[in-house]
């Protein structure tokens, strides 16, 4: 994820006083999340551009669409999609 | 293993250097004069019913008056849901001696609204399809009725009656119009143990007398008025009230006279307070009203009475709010309003523990524009009070809330004669028994409205380019029944704070500029951009 903006996700001010995080997940049963947590949290971004990233590790098919859900209580729900693509042994991760 | 990568945000930052195109609109028609509670209601009905959808209207609190507090929701039908689209509040009118704060409010809504139904590709019209934009033009509605009454009093107060001197009696001895101007202004009383003397730069008002520099006190003052209940003390029990901006939680100030028996004690912080509870992407507000934190960026280092809480900004995000107020400035033109009073307001509760980047704004800063002064300011010590303008409307700007608005408020018991900006005035009155006169919400702060001060004097030179409204009462001869020999003058109530009613367009348009700024720079739900994948 990554804020482009000016203005972070959270104020200082607004981390102190708790205001909750994103939270980000793979729409996907549990059982096919070999690794990584089911749910991660990403307490906030700050502006000008800052990104955070998440891995896992899941078990699918070339060519298969896997859904991402981000939400906060502030900012609401955004989704992405991704399709799984087959790589080279040696490749993951770039 | 899969590496999710998506926007959360899409706004270029680059937005922050162009040239905003909305400045270049023309501005909307003028109001012919300031909305009453029964216009206001017209004007918003009129403005939800006219508006093709695009603005809902919802009633968020009743006060102890029954009147409502309006909350319109500006938002282009279809796409996402606007209560799920990132939302701007706009509140106004929270501030009772700050009547042009609603005003503006109100015609930022006009503006954004009719912009975006004419024209909905522009620039209005594609902020209320991406963005939820809720506006409270009038926060305080009992507060700023009193700016109609045909006495112009300047108070803070919201209508909640109160027995502010625990007499048992209620709103029996407020401010009295001893020399029939139609506004309350300040009495001063030739005594040699007085603490207050002319300022010899500018007649017209007094400062403290410096006696390490031999200077003697001449005067003592005292609010407008008599003593009409008869207990030995002058205007500590009038009409109203609470303070409906020294409310709120954040470092409230509990039994400080003004600010309610308790932490949002009034229907319409109460219900202002549901409203934002319940708009969680609400991602930035506008406070229209009497305080300032964006001319003014505060260091962040100070700390509440606890030790524990930021008095105004967390250290961490002065930085961001500098920024911003640089471009507000450029913006809007407003450079120096008074610093914002943080105790129990409405901004700082927002910002402070809701953590929603809040923006405190005096939207009106004349004297910003002023030229240099030639020469000092002078004017008649005193003469006949300007004598009330004959027929004129009830609502153009006059009058001046206390100079030192934002500032202190006073603590029964403390006496008169603290000073300070905002501060305490006057003493005992010579003769009478009942030891030092306790301020009370109806005096809160007048003193300032006299007290020689390098703004001040700003506002008087402002108001001799405005003879037609005269910012300043000439200080005239009267006999008080009591005190015997006075003068009563000083600034007009509501003088700083409310604009010419023909100004309040291009005062919301500049508005509305920075509402755009604010709304570039926020994080905001975009298209994603796509995550990649690798599968080994």
């Amino acid at each position: 994820m990554t804020n482009d903006s000016l203005i972070p996700t959270h104020l200082a001010i607004s981390r102190q006083v708790g205001n909750p995080a994103f939270t980000l997940k793979p729409l996907l049963p549990a059982e096919r999340i070999v690794g990584g947590l089911i749910q991660e949290r990403i307490p906030y971004l700050a502006g000008g551009g800052e990104r955070a990233e998440r891995r896992w590790i899941i078990r699918g098919a070339a060519g298969e669409k896997v859904a991402f859900r981000a939400f906060n209580r502030v900012f609401g729900e955004i989704k992405t999609e991704i399709t799984l693509q087959p790589t080279a042994p040696g490749q993951e991760g770039n | 293993m899969l590496l999710p990568r998506f926007a959360a945000v899409a706004l270029a930052a680059s937005a922050f250097f162009i040239r905003p195109t909305w400045a270049q609109s023309a501005p909307a028609a003028s109001p012919a004069s300031y909305h009453d509670y029964a216009a206001l209601t017209r004007t918003v009905r009129e403005l939800a019913d006219g508006s093709s959808g695009m603005v809902t209207l919802e009633n968020i609190a009743t006060t102890v008056s029954e009147r409502n507090v309006w909350c319109l929701r500006l938002a282009a039908p279809g796409g996402t849901p606007p209560e799920q689209r990132p939302a701007i509040l706009i509140a106004g009118g929270i501030d009772a001696d700050a009547p042009g704060s609603s005003e503006v409010a109100l015609a930022v809504a006009q503006r954004l609204a009719d912009s975006a139904r004419t024209q909905p590709d522009g620039p209005e019209g594609a902020l209320l399809k991406s963005h939820a934009v809720y506006v409270v033009p009038r926060a305080n509605p009992d507060g700023i009725e009193t700016f109609f009454e045909p006495l112009k009093r300047g108070s803070r107060l919201n209508a909640r009656p109160l027995d502010d001197d625990r007499d048992l009696a209620m709103n029996e001895d407020g401010p009295n119009d001893l020399n029939g101007d139609g506004v309350i202004t300040v009495m001063r009383v030739k005594d040699a143990a007085g603490e207050w003397t002319i300022d010899k730069d500018e007649p017209r008002l007094l400062k403290k007398a410096d006696r390490l520099k031999g200077e003697k006190g001449e005067y003592r003052l005292y609010v407008e008025g008599i003593d009409d209940d008869g207990d030995g003390e002058l205007n500590e029990d009038g009409t109203g009230g609470v303070d409906d901006d020294r409310n709120w939680p954040h470092l409230y100030e509990s039994g400080a006279p003004g600010n309610g028996p308790h932490q949002l004690s009034e229907p319409e912080t109460r219900g202002l307070a549901e409203f934002v509870l319940a708009h969680r992407n609400i991602t930035a507000a506008l406070v229209f009203g009497r305080n300032d934190n964006v001319a003014n960026v505060q260091k962040g280092n100070a700390k509440g009475p606890t030790g524990q809480d930021f008095k105004e900004l967390h250290p961490d995000d002065v930085k961001l709010y500098e920024t911003i107020s640089e471009k507000f400035k450029e913006i809007t033109g407003v450079k120096t309003p008074p610093a914002g009073h943080v105790e129990g307001a409405l901004y700082a509760w927002l910002y402070s523990q809701q953590g929603i980047p809040t923006f405190a704004i005096n939207p009106w800063g004349p004297l910003d524009s002023l030229p240099a002064a030639s020469q000092p300011a002078s004017g008649p010590a005193s003469g006949p009070a300007a004598a009330p303008e004959p027929g004129r409307p009830p609502t153009p700007p006059e009058g001046g809330p206390p100079m030192g608005g934002p500032g202190q408020r006073p603590r029964r018991g403390m006496r008169f004669g603290g000073g300070g900006r905002g501060g305490f005035f006057g003493g005992p009155p010579p003769g009478m028994s009942a030891g030092p006169i306790a301020p009370s919400p109806e005096t809160d702060g007048l003193a300032a409205g006299v007290e020689s001060s390098e703004t001040l004097k700003k506002w008087l030179r402002y108001g001799e380019t405005t003879p037609e409204t005269p910012l300043f009462v000439a200080w005239t001869s009267v006999t008080h029944p009591t005190l015997g020999p006075a003068e009563v003058g000083g600034l007009r109530p509501y003088a700083t704070l409310a604009p010419p009613p023909a100004d309040i367009p291009a005062i919301a348009e500049k508005q509305i500029a920075f509402l755009h700024y604010v709304a570039g720079l926020l994080p905001a739900n975009s298209p994603p951009t796509c995550g990649r994948s690798t599968c080994g």
